[in-house]
């Protein structure tokens, strides 16, 4: 239960701050996601990298898929250099799935370090 | 323990925040750059996106509609003027933000601060050249005009009133990409962006490489190589227009011979940044007299270099005034190329010469004072203050003296000596109210309202075709021409004193013109815009083949219609190959050709002379021109340590039909005489060497050797945002002017028919963003010579199906 918590709350709290803070949100939603729900450390990094890069990552491919993935393609060839939309979209959704996973885990270490 | 591991995860996670938040290891800070939120997939526009949009914005004086067609070409139906010209401020912003910003400041000078110090020798360029003093000057006569001084006002507040609502996330990938953000418009910006435009129509000068080649091969090679005048010229005005005696003609100075044809020093500055001598267009019109519904049809369809986003943006202004359609320039107000109910206008470039070098000296290396009329005169110093990203701003010191700013000196080219310089005398910089015109242009009903309105133009010199719903016809080659003595300023000129200043300028009423010719039809192509009894001397650099299919189709056609104006405008038609071919046939040996290379020979006499995009033929026969070229001129013209110029290719066709024994054939490196027929078989051999290659790589088709690519702005930085390997011919010197990546940038066709008829398409899309759909949607229309019909929307057609999406603007 709380590993699902993690993974739903995680992009949620992500995307909220989002709405009004740069990208490093997602780090801040980590930090207080990992912080706040106790979980053995790999569980809170699993938990909030996964929901994050789903999340994000299905957000994403919704915004390219309803653009024809033209700016995709583009955007991969420059960044990339490889065609085709695929690449990108990872990345971008590994990117805030990475950070979110990182920052919990440190939001976790620290509760534990406080605890003790 | 837990200590440390705390210590490991969170040094890993900073360093992971702080690489994805700068540009230092990564090249770009990936975190907010492919941010949901916030990057580029904030730029990925829906297929369905909605473009309707209801606005309250203060300052407006009425309600504006602006109705959207599937192109989404904006049709603005505006109570005031003042109002239209702010909307399309506003739609210039939304569209095309970048890309009007990015041009202007360019056109100042200010890349380093966008890119970096890889841009400051560019921008040094523009400084020193006076495209900011140029632009102030032009800005403050604009200004000094109630009427143009409003639409100015009114399109600034429009850019602005975009950019104030504008947040970081919706700015245009260019700035996510490049890591800045978008400032403030102003009215200074749009002077610089017509002086952007003035430098590259008007500002392609060779007087320092002519300067070197007069005295490198004398008076009688110089004239051979550089003549005033092609045999064949087929010009603007009509042969056996008759010219009224000049106003004023002007003797050369008395010291002309010593001072300016005999100097004996050669010039090393150099030009680093010429404009692309290729900018030019085409335009015509024909008569009713010789069309089918009766009404004139005018055509026009200007080469630039090929961007996208495009350097147009199509739209109409309705207003209670007039009612216009056309392109305009992201950046300007008004419609610059296009129509009204009553009028059609367009324009080509008259390439004619109007920048001059005045060599100066300097008492020292202060720059404080140069010599002028026998005495130190002060010069006006001016500090140019470079921006440069990450770095501190670069100071550059450029003296303004009598004649314009001193370009070139010792702090700009280190191997000019002895306090020399070379100062710029251009038309650029004079003061003018060119933003005038198109207003007035823009409302034009007849004749007499084109004629005042194109008074205002000086520069970059056009010519300026007209048709009226009425049926008249004319062509202006307009714009401020300085009156020169016979060789004025085809060379740099002592800047000493006084005697070889400008001394004024052609009138206005000597300007090579015509209205309603006998002949039924005006056209231009950028060819010299007289014969030799026009009675002014008018250096400049001139096409010579493109007029030719048009005119002779021109003269052919009768009835004719919009669609004989579509297979003109897209005439392959060679020219120059046609011409050419008889040399090359009569002077080959074919004794010497093998079987291998007999290939190329018979594909060129199998062509029809036409740069068609699967054809083969093109690439040989340039081939074997170019290597005969390279043959004749190589020896006697590049063995030079200096700055010089090549003659241009009708000099060497023209010489070869005159003379077979022109005197450069021979190769002055071999002790042997070589003569025509050796050197047109050694290069026909050294073609088809090179041919060969091409053949096994695939490229000897024309359009896949030309490649026709159109660029992003930053070039091949963004490939991906770039269109290439469009299937289309062409070329240079070719009605049809699709080069690598220049060429027709838009293409019109107009007929003064009631309603009026037009269509028109350029390479490009409506839309700047690389992630809409809109961004590049007219390029395979373009490339396959098809054409949009164009909707002039009337009021009664504002309660139709006939357009798309609806933005609406209140007054607040």
């Amino acid at each position: 239960m709380k590993f699902f918590t993690s993974f739903i709350l995680c992009p949620i709290m992500a995307y909220a701050m989002g709405l009004f803070l740069p990208w490093w949100s997602v780090a801040v939603a980590g930090l207080l996601v990992g912080g706040f729900i106790p979980q053995k450390v790999g569980f809170t990094f699993l938990s909030t990298f996964l929901g994050t890069t789903l999340v994000y990552g299905i957000l994403i491919g919704l915004v390219s898929y309803n653009n024809d993935h033209i700016l995709a393609n583009r955007i991969s060839q420059l960044v990339t250099k490889q065609p085709g939309p695929s690449v990108i979209i990872l990345i971008s959704a590994l990117i805030p799935g990475l950070l979110a996973g990182i920052s919990a885990m440190t939001g976790r270490l620290f509760t534990l370090l406080i605890r003790k | 323990m837990k200590f440390f591991w705390f210590l490991v995860v969170a040094i890993l996670n900073t360093a992971m925040l702080y690489t994805l938040g700068t540009r230092k290891f990564l090249p770009l800070d990936l975190g907010a750059f492919l941010s949901l939120q916030e990057g580029v997939w904030q730029n990925a526009e829906h297929r369905n996106h909605s473009y309707d949009q209801e606005l309250a914005i203060t300052g407006l004086s009425g309600k504006i509609d602006v109705y959207f067609d599937d192109r989404l070409v904006p049709h603005i139906f505006a109570e005031q003027e003042k109002d239209a010209y702010f909307v399309q401020g506003y739609l210039h912003a939304s569209f095309r933000l970048w890309q009007m910003e990015f041009q202007t400041h360019a056109a100042a000078g200010r890349l380093s601060e966008v890119v970096g110090s890889k841009a400051l020798s560019f921008d040094r360029n523009q400084r020193r050249m006076g495209m900011v003093f140029s632009a102030e000057n032009a800005l403050a006569e604009m200004e000094k005009d109630s009427t143009t001084k409003a639409v100015l006002d009114a399109y600034t507040a429009g850019v602005n009133a975009y950019i104030e609502t504008l947040k970081p996330a919706q700015f245009p990938i260019e700035y996510k990409l490049l890591g800045y953000a978008p400032e403030k418009w102003n009215n200074l910006k749009c002077a610089l962006f017509i002086k952007q435009m003035t430098n590259t129509l008007a500002g392609y000068d060779r007087d320092f490489e002519l300067t070197n080649a007069y005295r490198l091969l004398g008076e009688n090679d110089f004239r051979l190589l550089f003549p005033e005048i092609p045999d064949s010229l087929d010009p603007i005005i009509p042969i056996g227009t008759e010219y009224t005696e000049p106003a004023q003609s002007l003797t050369p100075p008395a010291d002309v011979d010593s001072l300016y044809y005999q100097r004996n020093t050669v010039i090393t500055a150099e030009e680093e940044f010429k404009p692309d001598p290729s900018n030019g267009s085409n335009n015509w019109v024909v008569a009713g007299s010789k069309t089918k519904s009766g009404k004139p049809i005018l055509s026009n369809d200007p080469h630039l270099g090929l961007t996208l986003p495009s350097i147009w943006y199509e739209l109409q202004i309705n207003t209670p005034l007039y009612n216009a359609y056309g392109v305009s320039f992201p950046g300007l107000p008004g419609v610059v190329i296009g129509f009204n109910d009553s009028i059609a206008f367009g324009f080509t470039n008259s390439g004619r010469d109007v920048k001059d070098y005045f060599e100066i000296e300097f008492r020292d290396n202060s720059k404080k004072e140069y010599y002028f009329n026998g005495q130190w005169v002060p010069s006006t110093i001016r500090i140019e203050a470079i921006g440069v990203k990450d770095s501190a701003d670069y100071l550059d010191t450029v003296a303004y003296t009598v004649f314009g700013p001193a370009m070139f000196d010792h702090q700009y080219q280190h191997h000019l000596t002895n306090n020399k310089a070379y100062a710029l005398r251009w038309v650029a910089h004079d003061s003018s109210n060119v933003m005038k015109m198109w207003i007035l242009l823009n409302r034009a009903k007849n004749y007499a309202d084109y004629r005042t309105a194109i008074g205002y133009f000086n520069a970059p010199g056009q010519n300026m075709i007209f048709a009226s719903a009425t049926g008249d016809i004319a062509l202006w080659q307009q714009g401020t021409f300085p009156l020169r003595w016979k060789d004025q300023g085809l060379f740099v000129m002592p800047g000493r004193d006084s005697s070889y200043m400008w001394k004024g300028y052609i009138p206005e009423d000597e300007n090579p013109h015509s209205v309603n010719p006998t002949q039924g039809f005006l056209s231009s192509a950028n060819q010299r815009p007289a014969d030799s009894t026009y009675p002014y001397f008018i250096p400049g650099v001139y096409e010579v083949y493109r007029p030719f299919p048009i005119n002779r189709r021109l003269t052919e056609l009768n009835s004719i219609t919009i669609e004989d104006m579509k297979t003109l405008q897209n005439n392959n038609e060679n020219s120059f190959a046609v011409q050419a071919w008889p040399i090359l046939d009569a002077y080959l040996d074919r004794t010497m050709i093998d079987v291998e290379e007999k290939k190329y020979l018979e594909w060129i006499q199998d062509w029809s002379f036409r740069n068609e995009a699967n054809d083969k033929a093109v690439v040989c026969f340039n081939a074997w021109w170019d290597s005969l070229y390279t043959g004749v001129f190589h020896d006697e013209l590049t063995s030079k340590t200096v700055p010089i110029i090549k003659p241009e290719k009708f000099v060497l066709l023209e010489a070869l039909k005159r003379d077979p024994q022109y005197k450069f054939v021979d190769d002055i490196r071999t002790p042997d005489l070589e003569d025509l027929t050796t050197q047109v078989t050694l290069a026909y051999k050294k073609a088809a060497k090179a041919l060969s290659v091409l053949e096994k790589e695939n490229r000897i088709t024309w359009s896949v050797f030309k490649n026709t690519t159109i660029y992003h702005l930053l070039k091949t930085n963004t490939l991906p945002f770039a269109r290439s390997g469009i299937p289309i011919g062409g070329g240079h010197g070719i009605v049809n002017a699709t080069q690598h990546d220049h060429g027709p940038s838009w293409k019109m066709i107009i007929e003064m028919n009631s309603p009026i008829q037009a269509v028109g398409v350029y390479p490009g899309g409506q839309s700047g963003n690389p992630g809409s759909r809109y961004y590049d949607n007219f390029v395979d229309t373009w490339g396959k010579g098809e054409y949009y019909s164009l909707f002039f929307m009337q009021q009664q057609d504002r309660n139709t199906n006939q357009w798309k999406w609806k933005m609406t603007f209140n007054a607040n």
